[in-house]
């Protein structure tokens, strides 16, 4: 140690010292436009038809809060490990990891999330009751999904179906192999749990009139789908061995086994016929599926075709038929046309033009049809019927006061997860009327009824996100269960994720639009102008010494962060 | 780097909580000196002494009696910074205290042209300082006039865009290394995670260190105040500026591998570079192509040549010190 002699120091010079933070100076009076946190949303939920909130459940699950991230898959949709198993997941196409390995495999983590909360604890806490009984005509995912918001929201619900059991389609269309029954059971326990009532066996219209519900009811909700097949309109086609396609598979899926034809036409290409050419397949039919455009054109879920073809399953694309060959009372075939594409029609697919001179027959014993349904209103009033749809406004409001309507019967869009979507908007509608007697211009998008705020204007596309904080990682496979061993049984194709699985895809998801406190903001602001939040989710913006350069919004990864223009 | 942090932890970065430098400094908005600043400090934590001479941070740092810094700072002369930061050095010294860390924190100008002899002589002395030069490339707070670090063709005060800067950018950090220092490295603010693992580290040695911390500058490079992490990113990704480290003048390691992005996307960033030429940008290629071999040839000699043999300056005791508060 050295020890200073003190003449030394008063001969120093005098120095300036400067001991008070800059803290004191409030350089965010310098900036014209600050950072402000702003969710948006993310493409996978913007094209999501039930409306699911996808970033933020995958934020939760990638930091292992699996019961949580289950929760609130649940919270408003209460048909997740259905729609995990049957919906055709157009939220994949959009997601924005296509562009770093492929997309998330949102489908399998729905099933996952609803797989998990199969307990009536993992159910929202239900509002105090409000005394008002709504009706639900209809016990499909339209009919499920109303009346289960609508009890959650406190009111009285009952649902009316006329099967046997409630589910609608998903019961009575979906094969097993695609949605086992105990799964959509253990679903509709919950939804009873949930505080709906289901009144099966009951039709309206048959058992019950409109007037009476009415009455009874505070309001009515119409959801009765899609069940009555069109005809074919091709001669020959009231012998015995035509089938309807929705009744036949209605009939194979409730465990009959009718006595078939060996070789059996399918025709059509949506969803029904798929299901249809696959569930005969497994009890032991040849399916041929007739077609009159190409592959590209079908309204089935691309990946039902394609499984169907790995079955082995016969397509005749470009084939329409044009008479069903009867010899000695007997089926021997289906005459048929072949088609070519012409220019596109008002559904923008490619109109199919006959071939002329082309007629040719497919040998078959018997022939099925599935090209497409329709609605059965009779029990409704004419001025609440547009042709073949309820007529319902952009409210979902029929023109009979008290009335709404949801699901196929308004969109025709065909998709177990457009019902629940519908079902989710409806319900709104019907809350706000019921609890404020008023009605709303239009029925909310399905994603405007989330808990947390969301720009709705701002759809974060992969333009949006920074691409130096993401790196190219591959989709993981799914297991699916061997073609062959699928022939001859209707178990389930598809399998699931383990924990372990679904941790490490959702820590794939880039949680686009969502803040999910990465820390970037935080850490490259040059103004120390940002903080954690503490206990709560998120940061704060020090606005008194933020200078708006931009940085944080520049790096965050995922767009949650806006630049506003400064009102002074 | 840019590695897919998601993946392992939905919190990408993880730096040290702890915050040295304080909000309401005097630099402009989306200045790299600051969080350069703000990085070091939270590599190095309280136990630190600063020195700055005339520089960007001679004013960000606030007017009497205001200052932004949680630590001693010693104001000193342009041409002074690390000659003082060795006088602070051995101050500490004769008061017996070795937990201290003393950093220089100069500018490109203090650092290239006018603090180059007294930074010599520390180094050659093997002082024991960290040396940081944060890079901006050129005199920015005088007015943006040209200095030994300005690169090849952009443009200056005094250098206009009729006569763009003709020389290319003096090479500080191989100067640096032939000086046979135990530490020399690059770092950039865009990776925040290799230069507080750097700063760490030139921390741990007793010896003289040198960083080269290349910084955007919104006002003198005339660009997006928004864009400054990401122009810092793409002057490391284009291999403009690439990220390494040096021990005893020997041992190089490249730190990030760039994706050699297009150096039009650096270029088209900054106004100071508007005016170039396609001839201008395809001898910056050039010369980019040859800097990258010359590196690379270096990287090899290392892996071949054995630590330089007694007199070695000074031993490497990593870890001796305390580790910095986080």
């Amino acid at each position: 140690m050295v020890e200073l002699n003190p003449k030394y120091l008063e001969d120093l010079p005098l120095t300036s010292y400067s001991d008070n933070s800059t803290e004191l100076l409030r350089t965010g009076t310098w900036k014209y436009v600050q950072p402000t946190y702003e969710d948006k949303l993310p493409a996978c939920s913007h094209l999501c038809p039930a409306g699911n909130d996808i970033s933020k459940a995958m934020d939760l699950v990638a930091r292992g809060q699996l019961d949580a991230a289950a929760r609130l898959w649940r919270s408003a949709n209460p048909l997740p490990a259905t729609l995990g198993r049957v919906c055709p997941h157009p939220c994949e196409s959009e997601c924005n990891r296509n562009a770093f390995g492929g997309a998330i495999a949102i489908h399998a983590m729905e099933r996952f999330l609803g797989d998990r909360s199969f307990d009536p604890a993992f159910l929202p806490e239900r509002a105090p009751s409000t005394g008002k009984k709504v009706a639900v005509v209809g016990g499909g995912p339209a009919g499920i999904a109303a009346a289960y918001n609508l009890a959650l929201a406190g009111h009285g619900v009952e649902v009316l179906d006329d099967k046997p059991a409630p589910g609608g389609y998903l019961r009575t269309g979906i094969p097993d192999y695609r949605l086992p029954r105990e799964i959509l059971d253990r679903e509709i326990a919950l939804v009873e749990h949930a505080g709906v009532t289901f009144t099966c066996g009951t039709r309206v219209g048959r058992d019950v009139g409109l007037d009476e519900l009415r009455e009874r009811f505070d309001a009515v909700i119409v959801a009765v789908g899609f069940h009555r097949a069109r005809p074919l309109g091709v001669p020959g086609e009231d012998h015995p061995h035509v089938f309807n396609g929705v009744e036949l598979l209605e009939r194979i899926l409730l465990g009959e086994r009718p006595e078939l034809p060996r070789r059996m036409a399918v025709v059509g290409g949506g969803n029904t016929a798929m299901d249809v050419a696959r569930s005969l397949l497994r009890i032991g039919v040849e399916p041929v599926v007739v077609y009159r455009r190409s592959k590209l054109e079908m309204p089935a879920i691309p990946a039902e075709v394609d499984e169907a073809m790995a079955e082995g399953i016969e397509f005749n694309f470009l084939t329409a038929p044009s008479r069903v060959v009867v010899e000695d009372g007997r089926v021997t075939g289906l005459e048929c046309v072949k088609m070519k594409l012409g220019e596109p029609d008002e559904s923008g697919r490619r109109r199919p033009v006959p071939v002329e001179g082309s007629e040719f027959v497919v040998p078959v014993d018997g022939v099925v049809t599935a090209i497409g349904e329709s609605a059965d209103l009779e029990f409704l009033p004419e001025a609440a019927r547009d042709g073949w749809r309820v007529a319902a406004d952009a409210r979902l409001v029929t023109p009979e006061e008290g009335v709404f309507a949801a699901g196929d019967v308004v969109s025709g869009a065909g998709t177990v997860t457009a019902a629940v979507g519908e079902g989710r908007r409806v319900a709104a509608v019907v809350h706000t009327w019921l609890t404020r007697g008023s009605l709303p211009d239009e029925a909310p998008p399905v994603q405007g009824l989330w808990d947390r705020p969301v720009n709705l204007d701002r759809t974060v596309y992969v333009e949006q996100l920074n691409p130096a904080y993401f790196t190219e990682v591959p989709r993981p496979e799914l297991p699916e269960l061997d073609p062959v061993e699928r022939r001859s049984s209707f178990a389930e194709v598809m399998g699931g994720f383990t924990e372990a699985e679904a941790v490490a895809e959702a820590r794939r998801c880039l949680v686009c639009g969502t803040c999910n406190e990465c820390c970037n903001c935080l850490y490259f602001c040059p103004d120390v102008a940002i903080a954690r939040r503490g206990d709560a989710f998120g940061f704060d913006i020090d606005a008194d010494h933020c200078k708006g350069c931009g940085i944080c919004v520049e790096e965050c990864p995922r767009d949650a962060l806006s630049l506003m223009e400064v009102k002074s | 780097m840019a590695v897919d942090l998601t993946m392992y932890d939905p919190r990408n970065l993880h730096l040290p909580e702890h915050e040295i430098m304080r909000s309401g400094h005097m630099a402009c908005p989306g200045c790299g000196a600051a969080l350069g600043m703000r990085l070091a400090l939270k590599a190095l934590g309280p136990d630190t002494m600063v020195v700055i001479p005339a520089c960007c941070w001679a004013v960000i740092i606030g007017s009497y009696p205001y200052q932004a810094l949680e630590v001693p700072v010693l104001q000193v002369a342009f041409e002074t910074a690390a000659i003082s930061a060795s006088g602070v050095r051995a101050a500490l010294a004769a008061k017996g205290r070795d937990d201290i860390t003393v950093m220089a924190w100069a500018g490109d100008g203090g650092t290239f042209d006018i603090g180059f002899q007294s930074l010599s002589g520390a180094v050659e002395r093997n002082d024991d300082i960290i040396y940081v030069c944060y890079d901006n490339e050129a005199y920015m707070n005088t007015g943006i006039q040209r200095s030994s670090a300005t690169p090849y063709g952009a443009w200056t005060t005094t250098t206009p865009v009729e006569t763009p800067k003709a020389e290319p950018k003096k090479n500080m950090v191989e100067i640096m290394v032939e000086h046979r220092i135990p530490y020399t490295a690059t770092a950039s603010i865009a990776y925040p995670e290799d230069f507080i693992r750097k700063m760490k580290k030139a921390r741990s040695i007793r010896g003289a260190t040198f960083i080269h911390l290349w910084i955007s500058c919104p006002a003198g490079h005339k660009s997006e105040e928004r864009s400054s992490v990401k122009i810092a990113r793409l002057a490391v990704e284009t291999g403009i500026f690439p990220l390494y480290e040096v021990e005893y003048g020997t041992r190089y390691t490249i730190n990030h591998e760039p994706a050699f992005t297009d150096i039009r996307e650096y270029l088209e960033l900054q106004g100071r570079f508007r005016h170039l030429t396609d001839e201008h940008v395809e001898t910056m290629r050039r010369n980019l192509e040859w800097e990258w071999q010359r590196l690379r040839a270096k990287v090899e000699m290392g892996r071949k040549l054995p630590l330089p043999p007694a007199p070695v300056k000074a031993p490497v005791d990593e870890g001796e010190r305390e580790p910095a508060a986080e």
